[in-house]
């Protein structure tokens, strides 16, 4: 018996010492373990999209020379107020604001609408009419981009409808030739490419709504206009802001679908937005020797622009919910 | 489920709704449909008349081609290549003419002596080859925006390019963002973790275009641009994000 106890007792002593040492062991194993988890992944990120981030910001302050071979000085805010004299940036920016409309205030309510009225059964098929809004989503945006080209086009088969319809076979569709209203078939485009995908978003979250709260609302005499503005638009509220600020953040990056229908030269200077600036001042316009400096201000430009639009959403969204509450 | 949704009887959303649907549904189907039956259609057909159904490309029975010289824009198969002399070359009078684009070739052996001696300038009518050839002309006009697409357009290494890129991007992203997502939700660094969650989460915020400078200079100066492995890196980077919010769910 006391020889047990001896030895429990010296193990116990020794084993506890033991297993301090363990502890640190197994916790600098695991930290070991940690890092190479953790190091692959976030070296490339760290590498490819951190570094680059700061990288932007510090070559928009300087005049960085690709054509001498990359030799650079700091010129303080030089490049963002050329930015700002530049008549260019600012049609850009109006341009990219109207998309942005269109995204904010055409492709959601619009997918709301859309959804709702799949909700609320007003058709049949239901699901062969939401498959048919959401498919353009399954084209890349440069496919639709060339086939809304095509159908806009001086020739294309909108020109012809307009002749059939007119009887004047001279009748040309010249909404893309036109500073004014470049924007239009654009827009048209955009809402037929995206409205589909915050159809989606909003049918699978209406989908959600417990239906009894519906039909307490029914029962308690509520008109249909009643149903949709005071049960279904509250409870959707956080659902629509999320999907503004996704609409926000992407009509601000959108650069492909433009960039494919409008034609290189006047057609896509009228119908310039901010990426494509950046674009064509930094990889097209090889005459201007501070054009990487340049494109980067115009790029850390949309950064900052959006994440203003986005926060100003978040404000009015709470304004207004505080409304709805008070 | 569907009694409390549904409104009964008639209402005036009704046809209203499916004016909306079916509108929408046609601007959908209406353009790809164009779309899809244009591109069995010859360039001359479609500027012609922009709606008509294809038909210059399946009525070529009786298409009359031109024998021609050999040239450099000419993509030959590499058995006519070889010997060039033993072919005669056919290029088509009505179908993308004097372009080289619709070109038969038939080989001199298989024709009678009067047709094999045909040169350059001579006209040929398909129906006056030899069954066989008759047929394969006629395959190869139908399929002829595709094949100039295949052939001139080389989309078989772009194919490959789309999938390479898809692949090994997509799986080196999930691979890598399931390493961290376990790294941050099983082991017992809750302060790194937050650091590494936050340092990625940053990345949502950011579009490819908005560090594309940067990120071409980096790129140039390593010999990273115009490469593969270059764009796989690119592609991979901006899906870490998205992916390991995905993966350290998933693992919790």
């Amino acid at each position: 018996m006391a020889p047990t106890v001896d030895r429990a007792g010296a193990s116990s002593g020794i084993g506890f010492a033991d297993e301090e040492i363990d502890v640190n062991l197994r916790d600098r194993r695991k930290l070991g373990t940690y890092v190479g988890f953790v190091l692959p992944g976030l070296a490339i990120y760290l590498m490819i999209v951190a570094y680059p981030i700061i990288y932007s910001v510090g070559l928009s302050f300087t005049d960085f020379n690709p054509n001498r071979g990359g030799a650079w000085n700091f010129v303080g805010l030089l490049q963002y107020r050329t930015m700002l004299d530049d008549p260019m940036f600012w049609h850009a920016f109006k341009n990219n604001m109207i998309v942005v409309a269109v995204s904010a205030l055409g492709q959601i309510p619009i997918g709301f609408a859309l959804a709702y009225i799949l909700y609320r059964r007003l058709v049949r098929a239901r699901s062969f009419f939401q498959s048919m809004v959401f498919l353009p989503q399954f084209l890349s945006p440069i496919v639709v981009g060339i086939l809304f080209r095509k159908l806009v086009g001086a020739d294309g088969p909108v020109s012809r409808l307009l002749q059939i319809t007119s009887g004047d076979p001279t009748r040309q569709f010249t909404m893309m030739l036109k500073a004014q209203t470049v924007m239009i078939p654009i827009a048209v485009a955009l809402l037929w490419m995206y409205t589909g995908f915050y159809m989606i978003i909003f049918l699978a979250n209406l989908q959600k709504i417990d239906v009894n709260i519906v039909e307490a609302a029914k029962i308690d005499g509520a008109s249909e206009p009643q149903i949709f503005g005071r049960v279904i638009v509250p409870i959707l509220s956080g659902t629509i802001l999320v999907s503004t600020i996704l609409a926000i953040a992407g009509s601000l990056r959108g650069f492909d679908l433009i960039f494919a229908i409008a034609t290189q030269g006047l057609q896509r200077n009228n119908a310039m937005v901010l990426p494509i600036f950046m674009y064509q001042t930094a990889f097209q316009d090889y005459s201007n020797t501070m054009r990487f400096a340049f494109g980067s201000a115009i790029s850390n430009a949309i950064v900052l622009i959006s994440v203003i639009l986005i926060m100003f959403s978040n404000t009015v969204a709470k304004r207004f919910n505080a409304g709805e509450v008070g | 489920m569907s009694d409390a949704l549904e409104r009964k009887g008639f209402t005036v959303g009704k046809p209203f709704s499916y004016i909306i649907f079916i509108g929408w549904a046609l601007m959908t189907i209406l353009p790809l449909f164009w779309m899809a039956y244009s591109s069995f259609k010859s360039n001359e057909e479609l500027t012609r008349n922009i709606y008509a159904f294809p038909r210059d490309l399946f009525d070529n029975r009786n298409d009359e081609y031109m024998v021609i010289a050999p040239s450099l824009n000419l993509i030959m198969p590499d058995e006519v290549k070889a010997n060039t002399a033993d072919y005669l070359l056919l290029e088509s009078t009505t179908i993308a003419p004097n372009r080289q684009l619709l070109v038969q070739f038939v080989p001199k052996a298989d024709l009678d002596p009067e047709l094999a001696s045909r040169t350059r300038g001579d006209r040929v009518v398909v129906n006056e080859l030899p069954r066989k050839y008759q047929r394969r002309i006629s395959r190869s006009t139908m399929s002829f925006n595709y094949r100039s697409a295949f052939i001139r357009g080389e989309l078989p290494k772009k194919i490959l390019n789309s999938i390479i890129y898809t692949a090994v991007s997509t799986f080196s992203m999930v691979f890598l963002s399931l390493m961290i997502g376990f790294a941050v939700s099983k082991l017992p660094f809750p302060r790194l973790s937050a650091l590494v969650i936050g340092l990625i989460g940053l990345g949502y915020l950011i579009s490819t275009n908005s560090v594309i400078i940067p990120l071409f200079l980096m790129l140039t100066r390593v010999g990273l641009t115009d490469t593969r492995i270059g764009m796989i890196l690119v592609y991979t980077a901006f899906g870490i994000p998205m992916s390991t919010l995905l993966a350290s769910q998933l693992v919790k």
